[in-house]
């Protein structure tokens, strides 16, 4: 009876379990393939489909090689998960691996979340509004029609859920002659620490005058003009004084043309900036582990010594090895017989050894 | 081809299962040796169980941590760096245990005080190798089983220490091992 109620016990919480979506907190933003690793949602082809719908929009028609567009990708109508957490993809092609915009010779100068990144997650309160996120990127070096998809990760009803938009195409076409441009060697200021100034360097060519603008959450423009110096146009981002979304982007102009990269914005550091040297890690990781079995085996040896003689007791020492041996031989314990018939079947010498004299006196009186 | 994330989870379970099964009965051998409701039989068992265990976990710990390391970027972020941490006292930990099972001998559950001294050391191995999980836990799933207690860290910053003092660190923990294991006089297994 009571093995019936502790298998039934145990088959009801078995039961019990319930399937969930994976990685409901999210993975973090990162560079992902379609794939997401093998890890996200376990695998593409193992989610549940999806209701969203994409909508893509772009602030420029066309883009010239290497020069900026920035993309915005809304999704909307999907299901949500209790915590409304969704994680959109911008992809160069759904092969599932190499196939970030990045693989496709794109360049991301912006996640428009303070991070370069294709994947990026964010939190949705009402489905039918949906989530933008706006990319801003410099075009591949290659001429002709380029496609970019978007996939967004949700969860809801339980389940994991995914969705892959129809590609949107955008033709790049050759640089206009003379067409002020931004270095594809640019590394944009994604995050930084309240109050710190930022000097900016810009790789710009073919321009005459370089212009930095900038906004705080969305408010009127400010703009600082750039200066050149040893063929490096340097301009300063003021700081700011609290937890404020600031965006910036550069306006690149000559005598014939004006360019602008898109909004970059500048994120907390402790979410994009973190970067820790690894190697110096691993060696603090070394310490630890030096550290703290020395500290075992000290203490495991310390207990494993034999106690010091106690007052009014013989020192071992004095006694001869001689009068050891003769002693021993005279009045000894009494020793296991290794074939002895009352050994346990199945018992190694070792523990008959070790637990043999034990298993005598409980079950037989004596090792005699 | 299976990525290294889904063979770290594998060999994490593997792990987890393996010390868990290693701290239930190192437990109940302790239980033991402070009652005499276990039979000889059982103590046996019990004992080796908890051994051949505790090798078995200490033979994973490394291949987690491999597996690991190749499924994300440790230095991006606070938590894996500080996976990276635990990951080294885990590792010294559990070869204490092992050590001190070898050293000592079936015997040392005759002694009251290498008995709780040595189970003392299981839990505290295993309490670093579950605060490992719950970092992956915090890491895939946004949460851990660890926030019912309500006290349990979630290592969301790490320390920041440069590379000439982290490999001081290194080479001082290591004369500290090398100082133990050659000057330090060695133990003796238990005789009951």
């Amino acid at each position: 009876m009571r093995r019936a109620i502790l298998l039934t016990g145990l088959l009801l919480l078995v039961m019990a379990v319930p399937s969930h979506s994976a990685n409901p907190g999210g993975k973090g933003e990162a560079d992902r393939d379609f794939a997401c690793g093998g890890s996200c949602h376990g695998d593409p082809g193992l989610s549940q489909p999806s209701s969203a719908v994409f909508a893509f929009s772009t602030d420029r028609e066309a883009a010239y090689v290497g020069g900026p567009i920035s993309v915005t990708v809304t999704v909307s109508q999907m299901e949500l998960s209790d915590l409304g957490l969704i994680g959109l993809f911008l992809l160069s092609d759904t092969h599932g691996v190499a196939d970030t915009p990045q693989d496709a010779g794109w360049t991301i100068l912006s996640n428009g979340d303070g991070g370069q990144t294709n994947y990026v997650e964010t939190h949705v309160i009402d489905a039918e509004g949906g989530a933008s996120i706006t990319w801003s990127l410099l075009a591949p070096a290659s001429e002709g029609d380029h496609m970019l998809h978007a996939a967004v990760h949700h969860g809801g009803g339980g389940d994991a859920r995914m969705a892959v938009s129809d590609p949107f195409e955008i033709t790049v076409g050759p640089v206009p002659e003379n067409m002020p441009q931004m270095l594809p060697t640019w590394e944009p200021l994604n995050a930084r620490g309240l109050g710190e100034e930022s000097s900016l360097s810009l790789p710009v060519v073919n321009a005459t005058a370089v212009t930095l603008e900038y906004t705080f959450d969305g408010g009127p423009i400010a703009a600082i003009d750039a200066t050149l110096e040893n063929n490096v146009w340097t301009a300063v981002l003021p700081a700011s004084l609290s937890e404020i979304d600031l965006q910036y982007r550069i306006v690149m102009s000559n005598e014939e043309f004006t360019e602008t990269t898109g909004w970059i914005s500048v994120g907390d550091p402790e979410k994009a900036g973190f970067s820790a040297d690894l190697t110096a890690v691993r060696l603090q990781s070394i310490a630890l582990m030096f550290a703290s079995l020395a500290l075992c085996i000290s203490v495991q040896r310390r207990m494993a010594r034999p106690k010091a003689p106690g007052l009014g007791e013989p020192i071992q020492a004095l006694v001869s090895a001689d009068q050891t041996d003769i002693l021993a031989a005279s009045f000894g314990a009494p020793t296991l017989n290794m074939a002895d018939p009352r050994r346990p079947e199945g018992w190694t010498d070792e523990q008959w050894t070790h637990y043999g004299t034990a298993h005598l006196e409980q079950n037989y009186g004596g090792v005699f | 081809m299976v990525a290294a994330a889904t063979v770290h989870a594998f060999s994490t379970e593997m792990l987890i299962g393996s010390m868990t099964f290693a701290v239930l009965t190192t437990c109940l051998r302790l239980l033991a040796t402070f009652t005499d409701r276990i039979g000889q039989r059982a103590e046996v068992g019990l004992d080796a169980a908890a051994f051949y265990a505790a090798i078995f976990a200490l033979v994973m710990i490394p291949i987690v941590a491999i597996t690991g390391n190749a499924s994300g970027n440790a230095a991006a972020s606070p938590l894996l760096v500080n996976k990276v941490l635990l990951s080294g006292l885990c590792l010294g930990l559990w070869i204490g245990v092992v050590h001190g099972r070898r050293t000592w001998g079936p015997d040392l559950w005759t002694r009251r005080s290498m008995a709780l001294f040595h189970t003392g050391l299981v839990c505290a191995g295993y309490g670093v190798a579950a605060m490992l999980g719950s970092i992956g836990g915090l890491l895939t799933r946004g949460e851990t089983v660890g926030d019912i207690l309500g006290i349990w860290p979630h290592f969301g910053a790490s320390p920041t220490i440069g590379f000439g003092m982290s490999i001081t660190l290194a080479i001082l923990s290591l004369m500290t091992l090398l100082v133990v294991l050659f000057l330090q006089p060695k133990g003796e297994p238990v005789d009951a």
